[in-house]
């Protein structure tokens, strides 16, 4: 499917073309929701959201590749997640000064499953997983992390280091599992 | 160190792996369409368009508010305004030119004081009311069989601002009796009343009740007299 056609298309308002664009990306998008949101209503909600921003805002879009147009579409996605959560007052996290880096066991990591590490990053409280979903996961740095949350750069930094910890601590519980799971 | 990026990579890519994460994904893609597609087909409200109402109603407010602010003025006025006569409706029997006469020089009087205080009375309407009941509300030229009513309009009058002495110069005009208005009909046949029984009906009839239970009144006597006189008629049994 040419995704440079579809885009034409939507711009001169295809509703077919719509629905092409919507269903190639909708399942990709709900599951960047689901990352920043625990809600499932609120991730579908949010998906909504976006799509509907996506379209109308579509003439603004130059294609340039698929991969420009996934990284547009999650940056809406992602916008609106940190909007709702602004909106929810979530973000009530204290100034903390910037806690030690800790290093992410990048390999426990890798001998886990997509399901696992979903469900260890949703674990998560929603501060630290926001902080760790923007830095680790998109590539964010912390000053873009705190304009974009509203919060200290300092603040930001010991979040991230706090979600780590905490998921080093949730690794090494699934990691004891997964030796007594391999043992059996 | 590259092994290491590989890793990382390679976990984040993971994330968006759609075939180990089923079960996060939409159920029902087609109703979730179905809602975006009716959401962006749905027509932008307009906005601008509660402004419009917004600014009609102030507008309207603008204008009833100072016109009910003066209204009100100036009913204040009329009410801070000596009362006129509300005499409206006067009745005057049948041949009697001396009543007619009366009713002349009170209403020239009246025309005197509006005058005096720089008042806009319009002239008394006069209506002419037949004999017959039926006939109402035809304006007839006035004869000998008609009975005349003479009817005041309210009068507006707007005072002017001046100082205390101007004020109590223009002293307000008393209230005239207001009369009742009486068809020729009710008043029955025509009596001869002369003066000096009008003049003594005037006189308060009084009776005085002693210790011996005799009760003394006053007749009606025609008396030409201004002076009280109690002529004492015993009207006791004994």
């Amino acid at each position: 499917m040419d995704v440079s056609l579809l885009i034409k298309e939507t711009k001169h308002g295809s509703a077919a073309a719509q629905k092409c664009l919507f269903d190639l990306y909708a399942d990709k998008m709900m599951l960047v929701c689901c990352r920043y949101l625990k809600s499932r209503e609120d991730a579908e909600e949010i998906l909504l959201d976006g799509f509907y921003k996506f379209f109308k805002n579509i003439t603004a879009f130059n294609y340039q590749g698929d991969v420009a147009l996934f990284v547009w579409l999650k940056k809406i996605m992602i916008n609106e997640c940190l909007m709702l959560l602004r909106k929810k007052n979530v973000f009530t996290i204290v100034t903390e000064s910037a806690a030690e880096e800790i290093p992410l066991q990048e390999e426990a990591l890798n001998n886990l499953s997509a399901k696992e590490i979903f469900d260890l990053i949703i674990q998560l409280p929603v501060g630290y997983r926001t902080v760790f979903n923007l830095y680790v996961v998109e590539g964010m740095d912390h000053s873009e992390i705190a304009e974009l949350m509203g919060i200290a750069e300092g603040t930001s930094k010991s979040q991230l280091s706090k979600a780590k910890s905490l998921l080093q601590k949730n690794l090494l519980q699934k990691g004891v599992d997964y030796v007594k799971r391999k043992s059996k | 160190m590259l092994s290491e990026n590989q890793n990382n990579f390679h976990w984040k890519n993971k994330l968006d792996d759609m075939d180990g994460l089923q079960g996060e994904m939409l159920t029902d893609k087609n109703a979730t369409w179905e809602k975006l597609h009716a959401r962006i087909n749905e027509k932008p409200r307009r906005k601008g368009f509660v402004w419009y109402w917004v600014a009609a109603a102030c507008l309207l407010l603008a204008v009833i508010i100072p016109a009910t602010i003066i209204n009100k003025k100036q009913d204040d006025v009329v009410k801070n305004t000596p009362k006129q006569i509300e005499l409206k409706k006067e009745t005057v029997p049948e041949n009697s030119t001396i009543k007619e006469n009366e009713v002349a020089k009170s209403s020239t009087i009246a025309n005197e004081k509006r005058n005096a205080v720089k008042t806009t009375l319009p002239s008394p309407i006069v209506k002419p009311v037949t004999n017959d009941v039926t006939q109402t509300q035809e304006p007839v030229v006035a004869n000998s069989n008609v009975q005349h009513t003479i009817e005041q309009q309210p009068v507006f009058v707007s005072v002017p601002l001046v100082d205390t002495a101007t004020s109590l110069a223009t002293a307000p005009v008393k209230e005239k009796a207001k009369f009742k208005v009486v068809h020729i009909n009710e008043l029955g046949d025509p009596v001869e009343v002369s003066t000096d029984m009008a003049y003594t009906a005037d006189l308060h009839a009084f009776q005085l009740k002693l210790a011996t239970q005799e009760v003394y009144k006053n007749p009606s006597v025609a008396s030409n007299k201004k002076s009280i006189g109690i002529l004492k008629q015993k009207t006791s049994p004994n």
